[in-house]
């Protein structure tokens, strides 16, 4: 018994027969980001679909969007440094698998989320590329050569910080040189801002950061020695020194979540967590067997956003002398009383041929 | 005395009744506009059938929201909610989904329409391939083959 529809009277043009296309439109929003390239195989209407920017309003409108991982590996036999991408694929486990579709990377290359799109900054050239159609679109070259670049995002301005060549008033009028200067990349109009902001920093110039996050509107820079570690504020183009206690870890391959940041101290098995709200680190409880375990004798190990309480660690592992790359999905609970727990959803290898090196890792929302 | 609750009778399109109080009917802001508007004892929803409208009223039941003597508002807790959610859709055929769908957007109950939305989803995610997709929606696919075959050159990363 079917109940005569009058609402939908295009069903030669529907997404699913039957039913109306704002509801089937709803309803493949509901389907994990996942299976949308099984999607597109369906019919070219699915297709269109899912390269629509109305689905991926109706998902955020639903409040399901989901983060996408991208990774940037080097291949020990080319020395090419590729983007690969965290997919589950239908009925298996999440996996590092490389997008052909992008170019190669350069080996100094930065990498930032805005929307659904991740920047690439090279030593001069940048580009973008969407992770819906996974297509490198050119970005205009940064004005000025920059090196040991940190690279950050607030809302949706792009600002890159590090040494550049430039022309500068001095104690004996104009100079030119290298100094430590941010510039500014503005993705609505996809421009470089007319200025490069020179600012006075006790800083020389070299790599001099480790790390850096954003959080609560500031550009928070880890030095690798204590005392060249800042905080940038664009709003007051103010350079600050960076608090100790913030500073007092030697936080690295860190990610923030909900403006607090996150990193794996590996010396000290533990998932670290500081609040800038409170001025004060604390253990992510929940984990001290996992990493015990898993990650004792890890070399390195990055953190990525992998949701609104999610994060995912990347590390490395050894097995039969090759090196694989692990990855545990780690979600997050606040408790009563400020403590934050964490729990393993799911930790594999996600790379097994022992051909790559783990270069950056970079989350999108889509 | 207010105790005396307020009974509305709903009938189908093929003349089934079901007599609900009326804050079940408040659940849906086509039947509670009606209501308002039109304070007859028996309201005739010529959309819907006998059995799609039992569902519906069984949804709202177990959905309503309880007001107790103090105004407090409280209704079935969130946990206990869910499982009944899942109870009530499980082995549920993709028909009678599809008739709750048009019901529930016909009436106007987000909450229904959502439960059944991410329903359908959940077959479709459950699906392993895009073939047993189509199958299970009854789409027929309008690519040519060549269309398809690029289609999956376009998403290689995807698949092994």
């Amino acid at each position: 018994m079917v109940v005569e529809m009058s609402f939908s009277k295009n069903m030669e043009l529907s997404l699913i027969p039957s039913l109306p296309d704002d509801v089937a439109i709803d309803i493949v929003a509901r389907v994990p980001r996942s299976h949308y390239p099984t999607l597109s195989l369906v019919s070219k209407s699915f297709r269109n679909l899912i390269a629509s920017p109305k689905l991926y309003k109706t998902r955020s409108q639903l409040g399901i969007t989901q983060h996408r991982v991208y990774a940037v590996l080097r291949n020990r036999n080319t020395g090419d440094f590729s983007f690969y991408i965290l997919h589950q694929r239908l009925n298996s486990y999440n996996r590092l698998v490389h997008v052909r579709t992008l170019p190669h990377m350069s080996s100094r290359g930065s990498y930032v989320p805005v929307g659904s799109k991740v920047y690439a900054f090279n030593n001069l050239s940048a580009v973008s590329f969407d992770c819906i159609s996974h297509r490198a679109q050119r970005v205009p070259d940064i004005p000025q050569r920059m090196c040991y670049k940190e690279v950050n995002v607030i809302g949706k301005k792009v600002y890159v910080i590090g040494d550049a060549f430039c022309h500068y008033v001095g104690e004996n009028g104009w100079s030119k040189g290298w100094q430590k200067a941010v510039t500014v990349f503005d993705t609505e109009t996809q421009s470089w801002e007319p200025k490069l902001v020179n600012k006075d920093m006790s800083v020389g110039l070299g790599p001099f950061w480790s790390d850096s996050v954003v959080m609560e509107g500031k550009i928070y820079l880890k030095g690798y020695r204590n005392g060249d570690s800042f905080v940038y504020g664009p709003r007051e183009r103010k350079w600050e020194s960076m608090d100790e206690v913030m500073n007092s870890k030697e936080w690295e391959g860190s990610c923030v979540i909900e403006d607090v940041l996150y990193y794996h101290d590996r010396s000290g098995k533990a998932l670290r967590a500081y609040d800038p709200k409170e001025n004060s680190w604390s253990v992510v409880n929940g984990l001290e067997e996992f990493l015990a375990v898993e990650t004792a004798r890890s070399r390195w190990s990055l953190t990525v956003n992998y949701g609104p309480k999610k994060l995912a660690l990347f590390f490395p592992k050894k097995r039969d002398g090759e090196k694989l790359i692990c990855c545990a999905e780690i979600a997050l609970e606040r408790h009563q009383g400020g403590e934050i727990w964490g729990k393993v959803q799911w930790c594999h290898i996600v790379i097994g041929d022992g051909l790559f090196d783990m270069v950056k890792v970079v989350a999108v929302t889509v | 005395m207010e105790n005396e609750k307020k009974m509305i009778t709903l009938k189908s399109s093929d003349d089934v009744t079901f007599e609900v109080e009326e804050a079940v009917v408040l659940e849906s802001q086509f039947l509670s506009h009606l209501v308002q508007d039109c304070p007859a004892p028996e309201h005739k929803i010529k959309e819907v059938t006998g059995k799609i409208l039992s569902k519906v009223v069984e949804y709202c039941e177990k959905h309503v929201v309880v007001v107790v003597d103090g105004g407090d508002s409280s209704s079935s807790s969130g946990d206990d909610l869910k499982k009944w959610d899942d109870k009530f859709i499980k082995e549920m055929d993709l028909s009678t989904v599809y008739d709750l769908i048009a019901a529930a957007n016909y009436l106007n109950i987000q909450a229904l329409l959502d439960l059944m939305c991410q329903r359908v989803a959940d077959v479709i995610t459950a699906c392993k391939d895009h073939k047993e997709i189509r199958e299970t929606l009854g789409i027929v696919s309008d690519y040519t083959a060549e269309e398809e075959a690029e289609v999956l050159k376009e998403n290689e990363w995807a698949f092994d």
